[in-house]
């Protein structure tokens, strides 16, 4: 695990971009719960965290492909990869992601 | 954008300077540069005080000092400012960086017949910035194999830029080969522009390891009939690292030649770009280009991409590009095995002969092959 926020740095449903060891990891605040995902479409690498959040899904910016937020599936073409999502821990304000 | 004072004083040099000055980083959603990830970047996070780069020759020839060569004036001091005006009408900040502010400048002149190749390794000592500057001028009829070494060791992040500008006169033969081994956590932004004259041919490889975050452009404009250009390159990352290499073949003359072949093998996460651009404009005939770009992902997690972009205004030219992307071919392993090579053995020899095809196209002799194999192979922890 890997502290990369703070709980207070992520808008309440809004998107914040991170650098981490790893790449650049998009932190969500969606109802209240924490996710985290890689800042990367798979189709032509748009930055997600530039993108929109409708519903359960975030949508890239570049080319409109979705993908769901909760599993990195992808929900709607022309991505036909999923993306990465990491496991998150909030240790108080701290938001703790597994990057391995 | 640095405040660092340029030493040099030639006109040309502080017009370079003027305009780095006033240059901005790369629009990162322009085609070239939308794949890189710089967010929060800025030059001046590196600065170049207290940067130390030794620059070492070897070869048959002398590797002048180009503030020297530009302070005594003369043809090659005029061959030089009409070179960087020419990359002065479109460089983008990271050339204008090498150009302006160079720690290492150096010009070769090769006449004649080299019967061994002409070495000029940089290796950055200590320091966070590396701007570097060369220019290689192949005469007429000469033939010759020019070596640049690009190599970190000053233990912090360092931002390498290169400036490797090459001209072939009318029937030479040129090979230039750019052996890069940065550390894992620099950046690097190196640049090689080639002009090829009538009936000369040009060789370029790129040996490439290492680096966390990086963009190269190999450019080469065929600019009279007959000239040829061969541009060649092998790259392997690890980790979390990026690597986007543009290749470009440019023909403005009628009967001229380019093909491009450039391998990768990517491991962790690791991510590799190839952009292979062929330009052809319109009325130009019996134009003969094709690229091919293979990688090998040996993690689930790397990643490769290869973008062929032939933009061809002209009818009476062939092109053709070929990319792959994918794991060892199974086909293969599975032969190695039935022969009764264990898996692993098997792997690795697939993988030898698919980074072998560049090393031994590489024109550096024998023992220089060997000594770069044996710094590339152990990185690919086969």
């Amino acid at each position: 695990m890997e502290k990369i926020a703070t709980t207070d740095q992520i808008p309440d449903q809004g998107m914040i971009s991170v650098k981490t060891s790893i790449g650049p990891v998009c932190l969500v605040s969606l109802n209240g719960k924490i996710l985290a995902f890689e800042d990367r479409c798979s189709h032509d690498d748009g930055p997600l965290s530039n993108g929109k959040i409708k519903g359960n899904c975030v949508v890239c910016p570049r080319h409109a492909a979705e993908f769901d937020m909760h599993t990195g599936d992808v929900i709607r073409a022309p991505a036909t990869a999923p993306i990465e999502v990491f496991p998150v821990h909030i240790e108080g304000n701290e938001v703790h992601v597994n990057l391995d | 954008m640095s405040q660092t004072a340029t030493l040099q004083k030639d006109p040309i040099l502080e017009k370079a300077y003027e305009q780095y000055r006033s240059a901005s980083l790369p629009d990162f959603e322009s085609e070239s540069w939308r794949k890189i990830r710089l967010g929060g970047f800025r030059i001046d996070e590196y600065p170049a005080d207290g940067s130390v780069l030794e620059t070492l020759t070897e070869g048959p020839v002398e590797v002048l000092d180009v503030n020297e060569v530009l302070s005594k004036d003369g043809e090659l001091a005029e061959k030089i400012r009409s070179r960087i005006e020419e990359r002065l009408k479109e460089a983008d900040i990271f050339s204008l960086l090498s150009i302006s502010s160079a720690l290492s400048a150096k010009a070769v002149v090769v006449k004649g017949n080299l019967d061994q190749p002409v070495t000029i390794r940089h290796i950055a000592k200590s320091g966070r910035r590396f701007p570097v500057l060369t220019f290689l001028f192949f005469e007429t009829s000469s033939s010759g194999c020019v070596i640049e070494e690009f190599r970190s060791e000053t233990g912090e992040d360092a931002l390498f830029t290169g400036l490797t500008d090459i001209y072939c006169a009318p029937n030479s033969q040129a090979n230039y080969v750019s052996f890069r081994r940065p550390q894992d956590t620099d950046l690097h932004f190196l640049r090689t522009e080639a002009d090829i004259q009538k009936d000369a041919r040009l060789l370029t490889s790129v040996i490439h390891a290492g680096g966390q975050n990086g963009k190269s452009f190999v450019r080469a404009r065929a600019m009279e009939p007959n000239a040829e250009f061969r541009g060649i390159g092998f790259h392997t990352g690890w980790a979390a690292q990026f690597h986007d290499m543009e290749m470009e073949a440019i023909h403005p003359a009628d009967h001229t030649n380019s093909s491009l072949l450039y391998k990768t093998v990517m491991q962790g996460r690791s991510h590799s770009v190839f952009n292979g651009n062929l330009v052809i404009p319109a009325g130009v005939k019996h134009v003969d280009s094709y690229q091919s770009n293979h990688n090998i992902l040996l993690s689930k997690k790397a990643r490769a991409e290869s973008m062929p972009r032939l933009v061809i205004f002209s009818e009476d030219v062939a092109c053709e590009h070929g990319a792959t992307v994918g794991e060892l071919d199974e086909q293969a392993l599975f032969f190695l095995m039935s022969r009764g090579l264990p898996e692993q053995e098997a792997r690795k020899m697939l993988i030898e002969g698919f980074m072998g095809e560049i090393f031994s196209e590489t024109p550096i002799g024998q023992e220089k092959t060997e000594d770069y194999w044996n710094e590339i192979h152990p990185l690919l922890n086969l």
